[in-house]
C-alpha cells in the first residue's frame, strides 16, 4: 500500500469524486480506501457534501425579465447617442442659462461687449468638447492602476500617491481645519512622499493575525476606492472624486479603530517617527469589530459626481466609468505610468499657460472650490462648507497634525463674478475675475454687433435690453431682483468703469510711446 | 396588433438555432437574436448569481447588468470560447465586483479556518436540519467560503461544469481549478463537520 500525506489523500479524493483522478491513481486510492477507515469516512463526507450541493434549490423563473432588460438597453443606447455631459432634454435649460449668464456678465462690463460672450461660450464649448471627446468616447486613463497595499498605506499616512515609478510626480491630498481640503497633482506634490511598507508598519504596531487581516481588507478597499477616484482625459482634463482628500483619514481612522490601546500607542509612536500627517485622537479604547469597520468605509460609488477640470474651466458632473475595460486597456503598468506621467505633465503645462495668459481662477462663494496652478503643480481647493463633501463615516480616530505647506500660492482676491449653470447631471462653473477679463479684452480688442442697454430703474417691467446683430432680447430678471442685488450690480459696474478707464489710459500711454506711431 | 404574432414568429424561427448562429445573426443586425439568447440563459445566469450571493433581491438586477454587458460586448465576440462560458465569465466578474462593493470580506481566512481546528463555526451550524433546512445550511456554509473557492465550487458541484470549462470561465489553469476545488471542499467539510458526521 502506498503512503500518502493526509493532504495528498484529500487532494486525490477531491479529484476522485469528480472522476478526474486517472485510472491508475484511482485504483491505488481504492486499495488505500479498503484499508483506511479514516479516508473512507472522508470520502463518504465529501460525497454527501457534493450531493447536498447538487440538490441546491433553483430559483423559479421571473416574469418580465426581458421587458425590463430591453427597456434598460434602449435607455442606454439613447444615452450613448447623447454625447453631451447632461441629458439632451436639459439642453434648452443649459443654453438659456448660459445665455443669461452671458447677459449678466455683459451688463457688468457693458463697454467690453462681444469678447465676453466669446469668452464664456468658448469656455463652455471647450469643457463640453473635452468631456464629449474624451470622457464619453473612451480615451480616458485611470490616474492610478495597480496600486499596492504599501502605496495605499502611504496614502493613508501621508496623503501622497506616486504617479510614476520614480515618484517624480504624485497626487497629494491635504487637510487643513481652517480652509478645507487640497488636492495637488504634479511635481511639487512629490516632495513630501516617503516610502513605507506594510511589513514595517506591522513590525512596529504588532497587530494580531485577525487584526492584520482587517487592516489588509481596509487597505484593499482603499485601493479599490483610489483606483476609481482619479482619471485623465488625455491632456485635456483631469477628473477627480472630490471626496478623495477625506479618504486617507477615513482609512487611518479605520485602521486605528481595529487596534487595542497598547497597539494604538505603538501606532502613535510610529506616526510621530515617520512624521505622518495625522496623530491619533482616541489613544485609549477597545478595538471595534471588523464588521463595523468595513461598514463605515464608504464604498466607491457608481455614478458619483466628479470634478472635471480642463485648462479652461471646471464642471461637476455625474460620470460612470467602466473600470473593467479601462483597466484591461492599461494592464501594462509601465506603459500606464509613462502615459499618466506624460499626460499629467502636459495637462499642467497647458493649465499654467492659460493661467499666465489669463489671471484666472475658479472659486465659488456658495460652492467653495478653487483651482489654481503653476508650471509644476495643479491645485484643487475644496472648502469644508461645500455641500458636496460626504460627512465622515465615523467619529474621527485621528486628526491632522499641522498645516501643510501649499504647492501653489493663492492668487489675490479681486472683484469677480460666479456663473453657475447646468442640469441634474452636470453643473458648469465659471468664475470670471474682472481683472482677468479686462486683460483678455485688452489683448483681444472690442468686438462688434453686441450692445447692452441698462433698463430704466423706474420701470419695473424691464431690466435690460440686449441687441445681438438684428435680434433684440429683453431680460427682466434684474428688474425683479431685490435692492441688494441691484446695489451689488451697480457697484460692480462702477468698479468696472473705473478699471476700464485705467486700461484705456494705459493703452493710450503705450500708444503714445510707440515709436511706430510717430 | 400585427407586431405580436410577428414577434412570436421571429422567436419561433430563432428558437431552434444554435448559440453561434444567433450570435452571428446579432452581429449582423438581428437584434431579436439577443432576446432568444437571454431567454435561453437567464435562468442559469440567475442561479449562478444566486449561488454566489444567496440574496434573492440582488439576483435580478445583477443578471440584468450581466446581459447589458453581454449586449455591449457581443459585437466583438470572436468565438474563441463557447458563448455560455463567456457569459458565465461576465456573470462571475460582475458578482465579484458586487461582492467587493458590498465589502463582504472574510474575517476568517481559509488558512485561519484550517489552522484553528476550531469547531465553533461548525457547531454554530450544528442544527438538526430537516430537508428544507438543508438548503439554508448549505447556503450559510457557502457564504463562509472565500469568494474564489466559492465560485469554483458553485461552478463544479451546482452548475456541473467540467474542469476545463471552469478554467475557461475563471481564466486560469486547470491545475488552479483543481487546487481551488480541493481547498474549497476541505474548508466546507470543516464547516459542515457536525452535520456530515451525523449524515454519514
Amino acid at each position: 500500500m502506498k503512503s500518502w500525506s493526509r493532504e495528498e489523500i484529500s487532494e486525490m479524493l477531491s479529484l476522485y469524486i469528480d472522476g478526474e483522478l486517472g485510472e491508475q491513481r484511482a485504483r491505488e486510492l481504492e486499495e488505500h480506501l479498503a484499508n483506511d477507515p479514516e479516508t473512507a469516512k472522508e470520502l463518504r463526507e465529501l460525497r454527501a457534501m457534493k450531493g447536498l450541493l447538487a440538490t441546491k434549490k433553483r430559483l423559479p423563473e421571473t416574469i418580465g425579465f426581458w421587458t425590463r432588460l430591453s427597456g434598460r438597453l434602449e435607455r442606454k443606447q439613447k444615452e450613448q447617442e447623447n454625447l453631451l455631459p447632461f441629458p439632451r432634454k436639459y439642453l434648452p435649460i443649459v443654453v438659456s442659462a448660459g445665455a443669461l449668464a452671458v447677459l449678466v456678465v455683459g451688463l457688468l462690463i457693458f463697454q467690453q461687449r462681444s469678447s465676453v460672450m466669446q469668452y464664456v461660450s468658448r469656455q463652455s464649448e471647450r469643457v463640453q468638447k473635452a468631456m464629449g471627446e474624451n470622457l464619453l468616447t473612451g480615451s480616458i486613463l485611470p490616474l492610478f492602476s495597480n496600486v499596492d497595499r504599501n502605496q495605499v498605506l502611504q496614502f493613508a499616512l501621508f496623503g501622497t500617491l506616486p504617479l510614476d515609478a520614480k515618484s517624480e510626480t504624485s497626487l497629494r491630498v491635504d487637510e487643513n481645519a481652517e480652509r478645507g481640503y487640497t488636492i495637488d497633482v504634479g511635481k511639487k506634490a512629490a516632495e513630501a512622499a516617503s516610502p513605507i511598507t506594510v511589513d514595517e508598519f506591522v513590525q512596529q504596531v504588532k497587530p494580531t493575525r485577525a487584526q492584520r487581516q482587517v487592516i489588509d481588507s481596509v487597505l484593499d478597499l482603499g485601493r479599490e476606492r483610489i483606483e476609481r477616484s482619479a482619471f485623465l482625459a488625455e491632456d485635456r482634463g483631469i477628473v477627480i472624486d472630490p471626496n478623495l482628500p477625506q479618504f486617507n483619514r477615513v482609512m487611518l481612522s479605520s485602521i486605528t479603530a481595529s487596534l487595542e490601546s497598547a497597539q494604538r500607542v505603538r501606532l502613535q509612536r510610529f506616526l510621530e517617527k515617520r512624521k505622518a500627517r495625522y496623530t491619533i485622537e482616541q489613544l485609549y479604547g477597545k478595538a471595534e469589530p471588523p464588521e463595523r469597520i468595513y461598514r463605515d468605509i464608504p464604498p466607491p460609488h457608481r455614478n458619483e459626481r466628479f470634478l472635471v477640470v480642463t485648462p479652461d474651466t471646471m464642471a461637476l458632473s455625474r460620470l460612470h466609468f467602466d473600470m473593467d475595460s479601462l483597466q484591461r486597456r492599461f494592464r501594462r503598468e509601465v506603459e500606464h505610468q509613462r502615459q499618466v506621467s506624460l499626460n499629467v505633465g502636459s495637462f499642467i503645462r497647458r493649465f499654467a499657460e492659460r493661467e499666465a495668459a489669463v489671471k484666472k481662477r475658479f472659486s465659488f462663494t456658495t460652492d467653495p472650490i478653487r483651482v489654481v496652478g503653476d508650471s509644476d503643480v495643479l491645485s484643487i481647493e475644496i472648502g469644508t462648507s461645500w455641500e458636496g463633501l460626504q460627512s465622515p463615516p465615523r467619529e474621527w480616530m485621528v486628526k491632522p497634525v499641522a498645516r501643510m505647506p501649499r504647492g501653489v500660492p493663492r492668487p489675490p482676491n479681486g472683484p469677480s463674478i460666479n456663473l453657475h449653470f447646468g442640469g441634474s447631471d452636470s453643473t458648469f462653473y465659471f468664475n470670471l475675475d474682472l481683472d482677468s477679463l479686462l486683460i483678455r479684452m485688452h489683448n483681444e480688442g472690442p468686438g462688434v454687433g453686441f450692445e447692452f442697454f441698462k433698463g430704466d430703474p423706474r420701470s419695473r417691467d424691464r431690466g435690460m435690453r440686449v441687441r445681438i446683430g438684428g435680434n433684440i432680447i429683453d431680460v427682466d430678471s434684474l428688474a425683479r431682483a431685490g435692492g441688494r442685488a441691484r446695489a451689488f450690480v451697480d457697484s460692480l459696474m462702477k468698479l468696472m468703469e473705473e478699471k476700464h478707464q485705467n486700461v484705456r489710459e494705459r493703452q493710450k500711454r503705450n500708444d503714445d510711446d510707440d515709436p511706430l506711431d510717430r | 396588433m400585427a407586431s405580436q404574432p410577428l414577434a412570436q414568429e421571429v422567436d419561433r424561427a430563432l428558437d431552434g438555432k444554435s448559440d453561434e448562429v444567433l450570435i452571428t445573426l446579432f452581429q449582423n443586425g438581428e437584434r431579436d437574436a439577443f432576446r432568444v439568447l437571454v431567454q435561453r440563459y437567464q435562468g442559469r445566469v440567475k442561479n449562478l448569481i444566486y449561488s454566489i450571493f444567496h440574496d434573492v433581491d440582488a439576483v435580478d438586477d445583477l443578471a440584468q447588468e450581466v446581459f447589458i454587458k453581454a449586449y455591449e460586448a457581443l459585437p466583438q465576440f470572436r468565438f474563441q470560447s463557447s458563448f455560455f462560458t463567456w457569459l458565465y465569465r461576465i456573470a462571475v466578474n460582475k458578482s465579484r465586483d458586487e461582492l467587493r462593493r458590498r465589502k463582504i470580506r472574510k474575517i476568517l481566512s481559509l488558512q485561519a479556518l484550517l489552522d484553528s481546528r476550531d469547531h465553533e463555526l461548525g457547531s454554530r451550524l450544528a442544527i438538526e436540519p430537516r430537508d428544507n433546512e438543508a438548503q439554508e445550511l448549505i447556503a450559510s456554509a457557502l457564504r463562509l467560503l472565500p469568494e474564489k473557492f466559492r465560485v469554483a465550487l458553485v461552478l463544479k458541484d451546482i452548475e456541473g461544469f467540467s474542469y476545463e470549462e471552469i478554467a475557461d470561465v475563471l481564466q486560469c489553469e486547470v491545475g488552479t481549478v483543481k487546487s481551488r476545488l480541493f481547498r474549497a471542499r476541505a474548508t466546507l467539510r470543516n464547516i459542515l463537520k457536525p452535520y456530515l458526521e451525523e449524515r454519514t
